[in-house]
């Protein structure tokens, strides 16, 4: 996930009026949670030649690494060990204990910055008008699902993919044949609100698939949480940001993954479940001829994917300009798979993009991958190539623990790696190493 | 009554709690939906973990009359409020929630939707227990 512009504006005019107050002056600057806030925080920051020391954290596992390049602990354990006059900064809907913990260790409201963010906090309000007001918003939410399944029978479901993100809706489309199978739904329409979904279901052969903007869908999910199953037949597929329902704090449960979180808790499904896997068209010649166009090798082409839709990496391309450069003397092609204009090519590698349904073959085609765990790597999870998956300690949006293609039990041989600042040396080399045979390995 | 008239009674009854118990910003309201006599064990028994994991001094605790008797032996802490209404109140005051935070803290015992949901529970050893305490009470 990341911060929405709105968030990031209060972000920056908060830390930008606490620094015009001299609030950091001769202070240790810490952001309390591994948040995606932090990064927007730590930018705000910098602005103002403010640097970061550390992230505090609740979470043992977090607390054992780094995030942003900087330490993180435990709250207990750095004002235990570390001395100096600090300014916390809390954005946070847990912000009001997180606060109360600050000070029960000694660091009072003087050393705290709250920075509110709507979306962040549980903003409480019991007026009238705000009853009013939300009565006013889930009427359109339930108006606008009528209009969506108007010509449609009283069985027909919709099921809804809130997010834009690929590896969700792959996750549910692993699942829906199963689900629609033990509930007898013939009828129904997958309902997305980005391109890339409609993309990413229509490769499991899904038919009906519905695309509307974030905006009705969020009015949707409104209306459904108010009214219920007994008058929207909606389901919902895995949504993190409910007000009302609670979800499993997955951090304390190794054995948890993405995976299970959509077996159980979204289809209630057994664990011996078949897994739906994409259909990969093996008689196509796309790969073949994209290679030939670009004048990539086949089986000697690294494709790198260094962009991320859910996270922006601490990975700087910088690295990924140093990893094309070593496989390059080694004679092999560099390509960067680039989505849209905003997507720029690792420097001196080739350019290149392909539709999701030749994904597998591509790869396939090139022999390695190397990229940024995204929803991408869930749908060249089956590719027979070397695949080399970086994670990102601190963010829950990377982490290895939860988003791992292994654990998950989708790919079985992909080459996982976590991505941390401090060893980026190490790490480069274990990339190389993990995509060079045996020979070349020893000629280096 | 509709939807709307049921959240506007929830309301009402909210209003009225707050009047009379007068929580502040170190409370928190935990309403007891389920009648499953096992979560509400459970949900009792890990309300000190709550109360401290929350930094909470008090707890409100709304629950059905019909089971108010089974909820009484369990509660062990002076920090709690216990608050008896008819299951129709419990339930409005539910449709109210599910429209609007009226309240900053807000736990409600359930494993139903869209509250909860009981699909994860006894799947790879995860516990009722184990989803009272890390996914009700966080």
């Amino acid at each position: 996930m990341i911060a929405g512009e709105k968030d990031r504006k209060v972000i920056e005019d908060a830390i930008a009026a606490r620094a015009e107050e001299g609030r950091f002056v001769k202070r240790k600057v810490l952001i309390f949670g591994c948040t995606l806030y932090a990064r927007d925080i730590r930018e705000a920051l910098q602005r103002h030649g403010i640097f970061l020391t550390a992230i505090l954290d609740n979470n043992p596992q977090k607390a054992r690494g780094t995030c942003l390049g900087v330490p993180v602990y435990l709250p207990e354990r750095y004002f235990k060990e570390c001395s100096g006059e600090v300014m916390v900064i809390l954005c946070s809907k847990y912000h009001r204990e997180m606060a109360a913990q600050l000070e029960e260790l000694g660091c009072g409201s003087d050393n705290q910055i709250n920075i509110s963010i709507n979306e962040s906090q549980r903003k409480e309000d019991d007026s009238l008008e705000n009853l009013k007001e939300k009565l006013i918003l889930v009427e359109k939410g339930y108006q606008f699902y009528q209009e969506l399944r108007a010509k449609d029978s009283e069985e027909f479901w919709l099921f809804l993919c809130p997010y834009p993100g690929t590896g969700d809706i792959y996750m549910a489309c692993m699942y829906l044949d199963a689900y629609l199978e033990r509930e007898g739904i013939k009828d129904y329409a997958v309902v997305v609100t980005a391109e890339s979904c409609r993309r990413t279901a229509a490769l499991f052969g899904i038919e009906d698939i519905r695309k509307i903007t974030p905006d009705e869908m969020g009015e949707m999910l409104r209306a459904w949480e108010f009214f219920g199953t007994d008058k929207m037949r909606i389901k919902p597929l895995l949504y993190w940001g409910w007000r009302t329902k609670r979800y499993l704090y997955a951090d304390d449960y190794p054995q948890i993954t993405f995976n299970e979180m959509f077996l159980y808790d979204v289809f209630d499904l057994m664990k011996d479940v078949k897994k739906k896997r994409l259909i990969v068209d093996r008689e196509s010649c796309y790969a073949k001829e994209l290679f030939a166009e670009l004048k990539l090798a086949s089986h000697r082409t690294v494709i790198m994917a260094p962009y991320a839709g859910s996270f922006v990496s601490e990975m700087g391309m910088g690295v990924w300009k140093e990893l094309a450069e070593i496989f390059r003397q080694e004679g092999w092609s560099v390509a960067t798979n680039c989505d849209g204009e905003k997507e720029k090519p690792v420097p001196g590698t080739i350019p290149v993009w392909f539709p999701y349904k030749e994904a597998v073959q591509v790869l396939e085609y090139a022999g390695a991958f190397i990229a940024l765990r995204s929803g991408l790597c869930d749908i060249i999870s089956q590719a027979d190539c070397k695949k080399v998956i970086l994670y990102e300690s601190g963010f829950n949006a990377a982490r290895y623990e939860y988003f791992s293609l292994n654990k998950m039990g989708i790919s079985m041989d992909a080459i996982e790696l976590v991505y941390e600042k401090e060893k980026e040396d190490a790490l480069k080399a274990e990339i190389v190493m993990a995509v060079l045979d045996s020979s070349e390995r020893k000629r280096r | 009554m509709t939807e709307a008239e049921m959240a506007m009674a929830g309301r009402e009854y909210w209003l009225y709690i707050k009047e009379k118990y007068q929580p502040d910003e170190d409370t928190g309201l935990v309403i007891v939906q389920t009648k499953e006599q096992n979560m509400i064990d459970i949900a009792f028994r890990l309300l000190p973990i709550y109360l401290k994991r929350k930094y909470l001094k008090r707890v409100i605790v709304i629950t059905d009359q019909e089971a108010i008797v089974w909820v009484e032996q369990r509660v062990e802490s002076n920090r709690v409020t216990l608050v008896a209404v008819r299951r129709k109140m419990l339930e409005e005051l539910l449709i109210y929630y599910r429209l609007v935070q009226f309240f900053h803290e807000i736990v409600v015992i359930s494993v139903e939707e869209p509250y909860g949901n009981a699909h994860i529970i006894e799947n790879e050893g995860i516990t009722l227990e184990d989803f009272v305490k890390n996914a009700l009470y966080v």
